[in-house]
């Protein structure tokens, strides 16, 4: 059985940056809390064309004659977008949204109508408790906490962070779906040495955020994630609660070490993150405590 | 024969640090002295000179020669000296953190972003993205994937010279945007867009022009970029902890081990002057290399390994594909167990004999299709550097077009740790199995993984290099016959009447659904019969009477049949 790496407390700065420019919401030395929205920005939607005057069969420069919604309006999927109404009346023909989107632009060049779809939010939260240490300008900012940070081997699932709940008595002791009781909502489960993927349903449904545990299945994991991973580059998962195995695969006891320290912090608020690259750029999973 | 060295020490730094000592001999060629094997120390307070010195310290004591200085730190004694002590040469291959590690991105996935991992991997690098405008992602996507993986050097490429700017210049505000502070970058794209990628990059990431790869639609242009990458390689070993007074311990420049081997197969088919393949079996890649036709190709499978990617192999085979190969049942959540606790702990090598058969069966799947992955890409339209005309840019290609004929093929050579650490005889069959030759092949194995030593020997001196190979790194395990076509087991399938050159007669009638190991020695005279629906290279039920060679197994002859093409 391995040991989990593990670092006693320490000062903790972490870059929370947007992938692209936005607005940082936060100022210098102010206190954060794991949810707080450190930036915020945009992304410009899809633009989606419409080539009206081909399905129309009607010259471009004059489907203007034809189009319902102006540019700057917003049209739902499925809306009527134009109409044509030829031979008084008898031929109609309706062309509908193919999504749902502002108008950009109408073409009388090419005859084709361009569709923005809604902008697509990119945020970027503190993670960790602490102090803004630095604003990174129109990106976000650093955070500097006091914590201890606990390496696991294997994880699935990004950021999160809530109250540490022990569900075990001892780091052999399998989760089973028995031992999930009471209010688990927003909680982070430790589990000893399996965790069965009923268990993990279980939790996911009553709101659990996180699973700390010793070993799982690679079969229960698949089942959970929805597929069997392949290249160990993991974290964006779309699960509901992130997965840190600690020790191994298969029935394999959290380290005594481990457990020990994690049951220390029982109804602590701590962060995980389940993010996992086994090559290139070695990242391994954390559990990050505050002091 | 290189007239300066007459005793070189080789040192490999990868998964360990493996040494080896070679003395000229006579009348030609290096002759392997003393190897010394060693873990590799570059754990972020290591040192790497930590390790070669401890595996070098182990050739001193088998040798009986001092190599390194009394002041440690000086490192090894070069030139030799009149007393004995110290090497003429110290030459460094390096495999550490996985070698060189990139992103290239071209505009479209077939064209620019095609030729541009094809630069990359033929530089020796690993490619751990392709980022192209048809790749199914959105900027911000591919900005934030950038930052995740930090590759070692981006490659960027894109439009030909005078053709499109405004996609090439995206991608390079992308990489602009992912912030990460002096990475190297490669621009080799449109031409005229250089002086406003300049404005882009040239501020924050460490900016490199070289020659568009591909300057018109139908040119592709790959040397120019490689050889950059091969200089950026250089200064990112340096940056592993203690590499810099290891460089300066080299007298040559460090080169990457992949890159090594490939030198070193490569050398193998121009020597030997026949068609071969070449295996080099790693932790996190399977490179395949081959030569056919005169057109030497290396290809990379990127995750398809028995370390880091070892679970991999099984999600992309399946459990059937690899359990066929295992002679004890497994249920496939243990199997897959079993390969996940070795992907996180990939230094930990197999004790078990269980173990050890299922990183075989693994090797055998890892091996097919890296193989089946390099046999769609040589073809006559793909290759290092090439014409290609614009009717076939767009074309898919499948086996039916690969240049790699198996019935063709005269030689298999197998590397990789896992060579070194099996039988000949499981060796053998693990190659049959994983790479399926027809007809008549000599198979071959880098037997103690010494093949990037000897591939940077042949930097040296080609010839030299290549014969110590031959000599001390390589065993020829046998010439193989391989029945094509299907036959009922037990039924007859072909005979074969062998006399070695010392006189020595033997006959044999084999049935279908064996292998069977002939021992015979040297080298001798095989006429090979079939019968009807059987073909070893000449057609049907034709007679084949040619030369053979024998190796440590003799003869190794499978029965177990191949589908006719």
């Amino acid at each position: 059985m391995t040991i989990l790496a593990t670092s006693s407390s320490k000062v903790l700065l972490r870059e929370r940056r947007l992938p692209i420019p936005g607005d940082v919401l936060v100022q210098v030395s102010e206190h954060v809390l794991p949810d707080t929205l450190i930036a915020r920005a945009e992304v410009p939607g899809t633009p989606v064309g419409v080539s009206l005057a081909a399905r129309l069969d009607v010259p471009p420069e004059q489907i203007e004659k034809y189009v319902l919604k102006q540019v700057g309006d917003e049209v739902e999927l499925g809306e009527p977008l134009a109409m044509y109404s030829g031979l008084f009346g008898l031929a109609k023909k309706t062309i509908y949204a193919p999504t749902t989107g502002t108008v950009e632009s109408v073409s009388t060049v090419t005859g084709v109508v361009i569709i923005r779809e809604p902008n697509i939010p990119v945020e970027v939260k503190a993670y960790v408790s602490g102090v803004v240490a630095r604003i990174i300008d129109q990106e976000g900012a650093e955070i500097e906490s006091h914590a201890t940070v606990l390496h696991g081997k294997f994880g699935v699932g990004g950021e999160r962070w809530g109250e540490l709940h022990n569900l075990v008595n001892s780091p052999d002791q399998v989760v089973t779906p028995e031992l999930l009781t009471g209010d688990l909502r927003g909680k982070i489960l430790l589990g000893g040495a399996l965790i069965s993927v009923a268990a993990l349903h279980k939790a996911a449904q009553a709101g659990a955020v996180g699973v700390v545990v010793g070993g799982i299945d690679n079969s229960e994991l698949a089942e959970f994630v929805g597929y069997d991973i392949g290249v160990p580059i993991t974290g964006q998962e779309k699960v509901s609660l992130s997965v840190i195995v600690t020790d191994g695969f298969g029935h394999t006891p959290m380290s005594d070490d481990t457990f020990s320290l994690l049951s220390r912090h029982e109804g602590q608020q701590v962060s995980i993150n389940g993010t996992t690259h086994l090559r290139a750029n070695l990242i391994k999973p954390e559990i990050i405590i505050p002091a | 024969m290189s007239d300066i060295a007459q005793s070189i020490l080789v040192v490999d730094c990868g998964h360990v640090t493996h040494a080896i000592l070679v003395d000229q001999a006579a009348p030609k060629g290096y002759r392997l002295v003393a190897r010394g094997i060693a873990k590799t120390t570059v754990d972020p307070e290591g040192d790497v000179t930590l390790g070669v010195l401890a595996a070098v310290r182990q050739i001193e004591e088998s040798a009986g020669r001092q190599l390194v200085h009394q002041e440690q730190d000086q490192g090894i004694i070069t030139p030799r000296q009149p007393d004995g002590t110290g090497v003429d040469l110290m030459l460094v291959t390096s495999s550490v953190g996985g070698g060189l590690q990139m992103s290239v991105a071209g505009l479209v996935k077939i064209m620019t972003a095609d030729s541009a991992e094809r630069a990359a991997l033929g530089a020796g690098a690993s490619v751990l993205d392709v980022i192209a405008i048809d790749d199914g992602r959105m900027p911000h996507e591919h900005i934030q994937r950038i930052r995740e993986l930090k590759p070692d050097v981006f490659l960027l490429s894109g439009g030909i010279d005078g053709g499109n700017e405004s996609d090439v210049l995206e991608f390079a505000r992308e990489v602009a945007q992912a912030k990460l502070h002096r990475m190297p970058v490669i621009y080799a794209g449109n031409k005229e867009a250089r002086e406003e990628v300049k404005q882009i990059l040239g501020v924050d990431c460490e900016l490199h022009f070289v020659d568009n790869l591909r300057p018109v639609l139908e040119q592709e242009v790959l040397e120019p970029a490689r050889q950059k990458i091969h200089e950026l390689f250089m200064e990112h070993v340096v940056k592993t902890p203690g590499f810099d007074k290891l460089t300066k311990w080299a007298s040559r420049p460090v080169m990457p081990s992949t890159g090594a081997v490939s030198s070193l197969i490569e050398t193998a088919a121009r020597q030997h002057d026949m068609p071969l393949i070449g295996l080099n079996l790693g932790d996190t890649t399977t490179d395949v290399y081959s030569a056919f036709k005169g057109r030497f190709t290396r290809t990379v499978s990127a995750d398809l390994g028995l370390g880091y990617s070892i679970s991999n192999v099984l999600v992309r085979a399946g459990y059937q594909q690899v359990a066929r190969w295992l002679p004890f049942d497994i249920a496939p959540n243990e199997l897959q167990n079993r390969l996940r606790n070795r992907m996180i702990n990939p230094e930990q090598k197999p004790e078990c004999e269980e173990d050890k058969l299922i990183e075989q069966a693994i090797a055998r799947e890892a091996t097919r299709m890296a193989f089946e992955q390099h046999r769609r890409r040589v073809t006559g339209l793909r290759g290092v550097r090439q014409q290609r005309d614009i009717a076939n840019i767009f074309d898919q290609t499948s086996l039916a077009d690969s240049l790699v004929d198996m019935v063709e093929l005269q030689l298999i050579i197998g590397s990789g740790n896992v060579f070194a650490t099996i039988d000949d005889k499981s060796a053998a069959v693990l190659l049959l199995d994983a790479l399926q030759p027809e007809g008549l092949t000599r198979l071959a194995v880098d037997y103690s993984y010494a093949a990037p030593h000897y591939g940077m020997l042949t930097a040296i001196d080609q010839d030299a290099g290549y014969q110590g190979f031959e000599r001390d790194g390589l065993r020829h395990l046998g010439t193989s016959i391989c029945a094509i076509g299907r036959g009922r087991a037990g039924e007859a399938s072909l005979s074969i009447a062998f006399s070695s050159a010392d006189g020595h007669k033997l006959e044999r009638a084999i049935a279908w659904g064996q292998v069977e190991f002939i021992p015979v020695q040297g080298g001798g005279d095989i006429t090979i019969v079939p019968q009807t629906h059987c073909d070893v290279g000449a057609g049907d039920g034709h007679k084949l009477t040619t030369s053979v060679t024998a190796g440590t197994l003799g003869l190794i002859v499978d029965t177990r049949g191949r589908a006719k093409q």
